[in-house]
């Protein structure tokens, strides 16, 4: 290769001015050929470059590394994903629970009322006669008690004899009128009692 | 974006973003934590990665705003893994040169890792990727013109600092030999 062109590429290469190919052109020199003297610095350089950081790596291990880190976040994301799903689940299963126990209580309870007690309908009909007359004389025997409660109404029939009071005022106003009369028979005086002076 | 997809596209960056994490942290611990974080930030918006024109230039911005986040916040100074090797290197006028690709590696790594964070974002996106000014300023979000000016001081230094360790290794190497004769 011609020393001039490498020289003058060079050149352009330090002031920052070369070409992309041009600077692989001068790898290519400083790696394949036998270099003056004068320019070994730049071999080593060019050599360095070429080779770049190309064996300062362990390839397989970082990516290996690097896919460790990325599951580890992939599993948290779906962790917290299955968490929020746990709550649901639970919040569910728990109203679920509560929806069948309820059914169950009313379920339950209807559902025992009627069984038959007796084989024959005519002893069924008479023993269920009795009951029925035995609670209701039970229960006559209880309302028995309430009659007193009937007795707080002649008691108040007294208080009535109250509302005969406002007839004795209406009477007391007349006697007021008769005040007014009086002042009247005083006024009548005074017309009196000039001509008594008069004469 | 689904997980497979997500698999396909992003994961195989994963080398790549690691690359430029450990170029602006210089620390492979630092780096890797980076990366992970860096991941995680994707993974979670992995859904809305389809408006972005290029994911890789999308990721990469990512990476160097959470490696730049992470210098500023801890306010630490980022010791590299490999301490600065200036070792002369020895310059024989007759043998061969054979460059041991190794010393090489420490060399520059170590000169670039010395350089202002701008330059050493720079030079790790155009000389060791490769990619264009274009895609670079999208990365870095600035103009294409103070990029040029930075990779021209970075390389410039880099060539200073080799320079330097060479022209030193051929002085000792002709004194030592001056000495034996």
């Amino acid at each position: 290769m011609d020393i001039k062109r490498i020289e003058l590429l060079l050149q352009k290469f330090y002031s920052g001015v070369s070409a992309i190919e041009e600077e692989k052109e001068l790898k290519d020199f400083f790696t394949t050929n036998d270099v003056p003297r004068h320019l070994w610095a730049e071999q080593e350089m060019f050599t360095y470059y070429h080779v770049g950081g190309k064996g300062e790596i362990g390839d397989k291990e970082l990516e290996n590394k690097i896919i460790k880190t990325i599951k580890g976040a992939e599993q948290e994301e779906a962790k917290r994903f299955t968490n929020r799903r746990k709550i649901l689940y639970m919040v569910s299963s728990a109203a679920a629970v509560v929806a069948l126990l309820t059914v169950a209580y009313f379920a339950f309870i209807f559902d025992t009322a009627m069984q038959d007690t007796y084989d024959n309908p005519e002893i069924a009909y008479v023993q269920t006669k009795e009951t029925l007359l035995f609670v209701s004389a039970k229960l006559n025997k209880g309302t028995k008690d309430l009659y007193v409660i009937g007795k707080l109404d002649e008691a108040t029939k007294p208080l009535s004899n109250i509302s005969k009071i406002e007839y004795s005022t209406k009477s007391i106003y007349t006697i007021s009128l008769f005040g007014t009369g009086m002042k009247n028979l005083n006024n009548l005086s005074r017309i009196i009692n000039p001509i008594e002076k008069n004469n | 974006m689904n997980s497979e997809e997500f698999n396909n596209t992003i994961l195989p960056l994963s080398n790549k973003l690691f690359a430029f994490a450990f170029r602006i942290l210089k620390r492979r611990e630092e780096a890797e934590d980076a990366i992970q974080e860096v991941f995680l930030k994707l993974w979670k918006l992995r859904n809305k990665l389809g408006r972005y024109r290029s994911l890789e230039a999308f990721a990469m911005t990512v990476t160097r705003n959470y490696c730049l986040d992470k210098i500023r916040t801890t306010h630490t100074v980022l010791v590299e893994d490999n301490y600065y090797h200036n070792d002369p290197v020895m310059v024989d006028d007759t043998a061969d040169r054979k460059l041991d690709l190794k010393d090489a590696v420490s060399h520059v790594k170590d000169i670039i890792n010395n350089l202002p964070e701008q330059q050493r974002m720079v030079i790790h996106l155009r000389d060791i990727e490769g990619h264009s000014y274009h895609e670079i300023s999208e990365i870095m979000k600035e103009n294409v013109n103070t990029l040029r000016v930075s990779v021209s001081r970075a390389r410039t230094k880099v060539r200073e600092e080799l320079n330097k360790l060479y022209q030193n290794g051929y002085k000792e190497n002709r004194t030592s030999v001056a000495k034996i004769l």
